[in-house]
């Protein structure tokens, strides 16, 4: 019994939130309808408190020899790994539902439902973080997805949103089918659903099997390893598999797609890093090529549409997809796998603050009913509200890479990461890939400096508090992990070391 | 006579198979999702089909079939109520006429 209770204790965090959303829902029952705006910060209260927690362990851990549990079996780990990118989904949460607070109150959304369903998804993505067990895996992806396909759709008036979550709804049941044949191909070729034991105490793990048994050519186990690899990339937004990226995106409400392309892009990597790279490792021969050509494709493809667009809302949509290939260079690099997982944990980080710091802005000169996200809106912001151009700016130049920019130093340990494993044809197109970005990138700056409007087309922006301090935060964090990345990137590396602690 | 592993594994194949045709070429949301459980349900007869063969001492593969009928339904409570909510705003559920989006 007691290691059951201790057990529990690893997951403080996790279920923390899990009570937070069951709190959140029961307030909603017996709070007036107008006295729900205070849902939103209760909602903060066991983020926030979840946040610290990890945090303090991360802290604990810096320095000295890092921890590793496993809980309940091997189903769970919690290690330095799943620790650091719950940091990034928490944060992305927060910064989710700072935003949320106004907006939710002006489209006059349901607010319970809104933030506990928030709070659902972030649970559901900090356990795909820890998962190390097939099932497990899965369950947690389920949890986190159908609570974003209903945030996708919470606007149930406006027409776009139930477009764009019932379009992501399908599209993401048809790719849970394709990850659940994989799991039970997977299940069926080594006989359990264990990923790896980080410890080495056990060999019936899915790692172990494919070395003792010599399973690198079955093809029952291959054929599961590509259906996995479908459903993952489906859920990261790895072309081809994103398909519903730029609609979901663009026909969501604002805070949510702020949320969901920083925080399920993240999670879907946390859990891709740990299924390559702890389940699978002993085929990377097989998976490293085609993570190679999804990588390019993604960089490709992402920046190629992301040019052709006039609304910034679906820019940024198109964008995120490009910064998924960039993740999957990292991930592609497994040679070199100590350094890439740290890196693939420093660029979820980096990217939840620039990338949600841009929607931040968008929601700030936005206007009610998503109005307001045309590129031309953007003409002559830096006159009229220099601040919140300036801002802008800043998360430009971050998401192009530019040097003092957390955007700059992400890249730059993927390239470092790339380039370590001999991936110098991947280095190269991650290099012309971001030149190609800065110019819809830059273009956005060049709408805010360079151009004037008449005063009578000036329009106002959003004011609201809560809006200000989540512009400042991802700010601050962007500036803080662009110049002083050295606490941030020691603890992705410890990371990066306990994901594979005996020396693979 | 046992029957072999390898016919069961066929048979979800096909089972799967069908489920993805129906996916992609129906046009009718509701009749999407019957397609999807199709699929899952391919799913559940791999798994059953691998407990008993591959590790007959073990439940995990029967246990992991009855996670997979649960979140079924979860995902039809969830996917039934999208679809009412597009219905509401469209008065259709055909998925190649819901197109307000990629402007």
């Amino acid at each position: 019994m007691t290691t059951t209770w201790r057990e529990l204790g690893y997951l403080t965090p996790e279920l923390v939130v899990l009570l937070g959303a069951a709190a959140v829902l029961l307030l909603d029952l017996f709070l007036p309808r107008g006295r729900r705006r205070v849902l939103g910060g209760v909602a903060l209260v066991p983020l926030g408190v979840a946040l610290g927690w990890v945090l303090r362990a991360l802290w604990a851990q810096s320095g000295g020899p890092s921890q590793l549990h496993k809980v309940f079996g091997a189903l769970l780990l919690r290690d330095p790994y799943s620790l650091g990118f719950d940091v990034v989904f928490l944060v992305a949460a927060i910064l989710g539902v700072l935003l949320s607070l106004r907006y939710v109150e002006r489209e006059a959304l349901p607010a319970g439902e809104y933030y506990a369903l928030t709070l659902f998804a972030v649970f559901g993505m900090m356990m795909m973080a820890m998962s190390a067990e097939l099932i497990t895996l899965f369950i947690s992806y389920e949890i986190l997805s159908l609570a974003v396909y209903v945030l996708a759709g919470i606007a149930r008036g406006r027409a776009v949103s139930a477009e764009a979550s019932l379009k992501y709804f399908l599209l993401g049941a048809f790719a849970s089918g394709f990850l659940v044949y994989g799991i039970a191909l997977v299940y069926g070729a080594t006989g359990t659903t264990v990923l790896y034991d980080p410890l080495g105490q056990s060999a019936s793990t899915i790692s172990g099997l494919i070395l003792e048994r010599g399973l690198f050519g079955n093809a029952l186990l291959l054929a599961g390893l590509a259906l996995l690899v479908v459903g993952i990339a489906f859920k990261a937004a790895i072309v081809p598999f994103h398909a519903w990226v730029p609609d979901v995106y663009e026909g969501a409400p604002l805070p949510v797609t702020a949320f969901m392309s920083a925080g399920v892009k993240a999670a879907a990597f946390a859990a891709f890093a740990r299924l390559l790279f702890g389940g699978f490792r002993n085929l990377g021969e097989v998976w490293q090529p085609v993570l190679w050509v999804l990588a390019v494709l993604t960089m490709v493809l992402g920046n190629a549409a992301a040019i052709r667009q006039q609304n910034v809302k679906r820019m940024l949509a198109y964008s995120s997809i490009a910064h998924a290939g960039y993740l999957l260079v990292a991930l592609a690099a497994y040679t070199a796998r100590d350094v890439a997982i740290g890196s693939v944990l420093y660029y979820a980080l980096t990217y939840t603050a620039m990338g949600v710091g841009a929607f931040a802005i968008l929601l700030v000169v936005g206007q009610e009913g998503e109005a307001n996200q045309e590129l031309s809106d953007y003409r002559g912001l830096a006159s009229r509200h220099p601040w919140a151009a300036a801002a802008m700016g800043l998360f430009m130049i971050s998401l192009a890479g530019f040097p003092l920019t957390a955007g700059f130093l992400g890249k730059f340990y993927i390239l470092n990461a790339a380039l370590r494993a001999d991936l110098d044809g991947l280095a190269v197109v991650l290099g012309l890939a971001s030149v190609v970005s800065w110019y819809y990138y830059l273009r956005v700056v060049w709408f805010m400096y360079m151009t004037e409007v008449p005063k009578a087309a000036v329009r106002p922006i959003s004011r609201a508090t809560s809006l200000g301090v989540a512009v400042a935060v991802a700010a601050l964090l962007v500036i803080a992990l662009g110049v002083f990345p050295s606490t941030a990137l020691a603890v992705a590396q410890m990371a990066g070391h306990t994901l594979l602690p005996l020396g693979y | 006579m046992e029957i072999p592993l390898s016919w069961y594994l066929i048979l979800a194949a096909i089972l799967f198979a069908v489920g993805v045709y129906g996916a992609l070429a129906r046009r009718n949301a509701i009749a999407i999702l019957m397609s999807i459980e199709l699929m899952l349900n391919a799913v559940n007869i791999n798994l059953v089909a691998f407990a008993r063969y591959v590790t007959p001492r073990e439940l995990t593969g029967q246990i992991f079939a009855i996670f997979i009928m649960m979140l079924a339904a979860a995902e039809a409570a969830v996917g039934l109520g999208l679809v009412l909510t597009v219905y509401r705003n469209l008065r259709h559920i055909q998925v190649d006429e819901i197109n307000l989006l990629r402007s």
